[in-house]
């Protein structure tokens, strides 16, 4: 046992380091293939799991639950954090401009920010979801109920005798 | 194996629903403040908000300090029926209670000497509330004299602290144990032994001329006690002059060290006199609440007197000069940290 766990190791070293050079293939809810490096898709840990798990990597993964241009842009995100490790205080900083271009660039359409936070929820990829999780709480700051249920079509399913429970429940005047 | 891991979910476009481990992520980057608000956006929201598990992981994302407060309606009495009285828990947001109702847990116990023919008989009342939020008061004996109606103290309950599960109260003008501390365990609802107060004071009582106070009783009237970055503190208000804050770094050979001695020539006319540390920031930086609402301030726009505002300040020694951070509204009193999540706070 101790032997097998050993030679596991050693392989994952070894995929480790030939990680870099390996491609991958997702392919989107449209059939539109996009090919990353095994560093940017490992980003995800949905995939990350798959890949260490073996196999699979050769016939690529489909996401059905991507479509292309969102999928387009969780792998710019990837990529920039997949591909590059930074080591200088310049490059940290560089990634941190990058994280916060991409958000604002998000930010403004609200529509797509949800699609690609569902994707990062989706495929595991904790740093873009903090990202944007963090951008939909922002949103939701300082919205009225009303609004919210709007802006992510929930239906509104309390009685008004609820709605009064709750608010005494939680404030006194 | 792909289709397994890959669940299949609706495809994303804006106006579906989240998902609710998505909600959930979204909902923990919110302060406890806009959660209570959106309770009645839905069902789900109102679950997800009060679920144990979700204030548990949302309170240790948002460690903020928050403080609490007792009110009361200013109706009637304190401790008559129709009062309504409890606890409000603010943020550092200017003039923002938020979530207020009863008591936590064995957050605050009650003192009370009813039985003026024995007076060597006190009881200490503990509340608790079971699972149904169900408020019930019992009646445990006192061991020793120790606690009268004084021991509410300078300002508010400054006299006692809860720690750990355990209340330290700070003896009442008792020769043998000046600024003794009486724990009593809350779970086990059994006193403890004393804790002896720092050796220090003591010798400040007497008649020589280095001695401060004249008798025990004036001793008193300037301590209190509080709890700092988990450790007991004795905190000694030195009439114009400082505030002093004893730590006790072991309880077993009951070991106070004095770890700060707060000048108080920049703290603002009468406001030293009562202040009560409640929090050790980074750098060393204190916040104090300070009970002014005994004192009235003169507007000469109007030519009327108001009482003025109790303070949340914060002490840099640094620059040995204090900042303020809140202003607390008058119906309000004995502003103390809350450990607990106001999201799990219900009014009874």
């Amino acid at each position: 046992m101790a032997s097998g766990s050993g030679a596991a190791a050693a392989a994952a070293d070894a995929e480790e380091k030939e990680s870099g050079s390996r491609m991958i293939t997702l392919t989107s809810n449209e059939g539109k293939a996009f090919v990353v490096t095994e560093a940017s898709a490992r980003q995800s840990a949905t995939i990350r799991s798959m890949v260490d798990d073996g196999g699979c990597v050769d016939k690529g993964f489909p996401l059905p639950n991507v479509d292309s241009k969102t999928l387009a842009r969780v792998i710019q995100y990837s990529d920039e954090h997949g591909n590059k490790e930074p080591h200088t205080v310049d490059e940290r900083a560089a990634l941190a401009k990058f994280d916060r271009d991409f958000i604002a660039e998000l930010d403004a359409d609200k529509a797509f920010l949800y699609d690609v936070t569902m994707a990062a929820n989706y495929l595991h990829i904790q740093g873009l979801l903090a990202l944007t999780t963090q951008c939909v709480a922002d949103t939701i700051k300082g919205k009225t109920p009303e609004e919210i249920r709007t802006a992510f079509g929930i239906e509104y399913d309390l009685t008004a005798q609820d709605e009064k429970e709750i608010k005494e429940e939680d404030t006194h005047a | 194996m792909v289709s397994s891991k890959l669940r299949r979910t609706p495809p994303c476009s804006s106006g579906t629903k989240l998902p609710p481990d998505l909600l959930f992520e979204i909902l923990l980057c919110l302060p406890d403040k806009e959660l209570c608000r959106l309770r009645v956006v839905c069902r789900s929201w109102h679950a997800l908000t009060t679920d144990p598990l979700f204030i548990k992981v949302h309170g240790s994302r948002h460690t903020d300090p928050l403080f609490a407060a007792t009110f009361w309606d200013g109706k009637s009495n304190w401790s008559s029926d129709d009062t309504t009285h409890g606890i409000s828990i603010m943020d550092i947001t200017p003039g923002t209670f938020f979530a207020g109702g009863v008591l936590a847990p064995n957050y605050m116990p009650a003192c009370e000497n009813r039985t003026p023919t024995t007076p060597k008989m006190s009881f200490l009342v503990v509340m608790t509330l079971d699972k149904s939020n169900h408020r019930t008061w019992r009646r445990k004996q006192c061991a020793l004299v120790i606690i009268n109606e004084d021991n509410m103290g300078r300002g508010g309950l400054m006299k006692n602290v809860v720690l750990h599960g355990i209340v330290y109260f700070m003896m009442d003008e008792d020769i043998r144990e000046p600024a003794g501390l009486v724990p009593f365990n809350l779970e086990t609802e059994e006193w403890m032994p004393i804790i002896r107060g720092p050796e220090l004071l003591q010798s400040l009582v007497g008649f020589g001329e280095e001695q401060l106070y004249m008798s025990y009783f004036d001793l008193n009237y300037d301590l209190s006690v509080a709890n700092l970055s988990g450790c007991l503190v004795t905190v000694h208000n030195i009439f114009d002059y400082s505030i002093d804050l004893w730590f006790l770094m072991d309880v077993e050979s009951g070991i106070w060290v004095k770890k700060y001695s707060v000048g108080i020539q920049h703290a603002g006319m009468f406001s030293h006199r009562d202040a009560y540390p409640l929090l050790v920031l980074d750098g060393g930086r204190i916040v104090f609440y300070k009970p002014m609402h005994c004192y009235v301030r003169y507007d000469p726009e109007t030519g009327t007197c108001k009482p003025e505002m109790d303070l949340l300040q914060i002490y840099d020694p640094q620059t040995n000069a204090y900042t303020n951070l809140l202003e607390i509204k008058n119906s309000h009193s004995c502003v103390r940290i809350y450990t607990g999540s106001p999201l799990s706070l219900k009014s009874g």
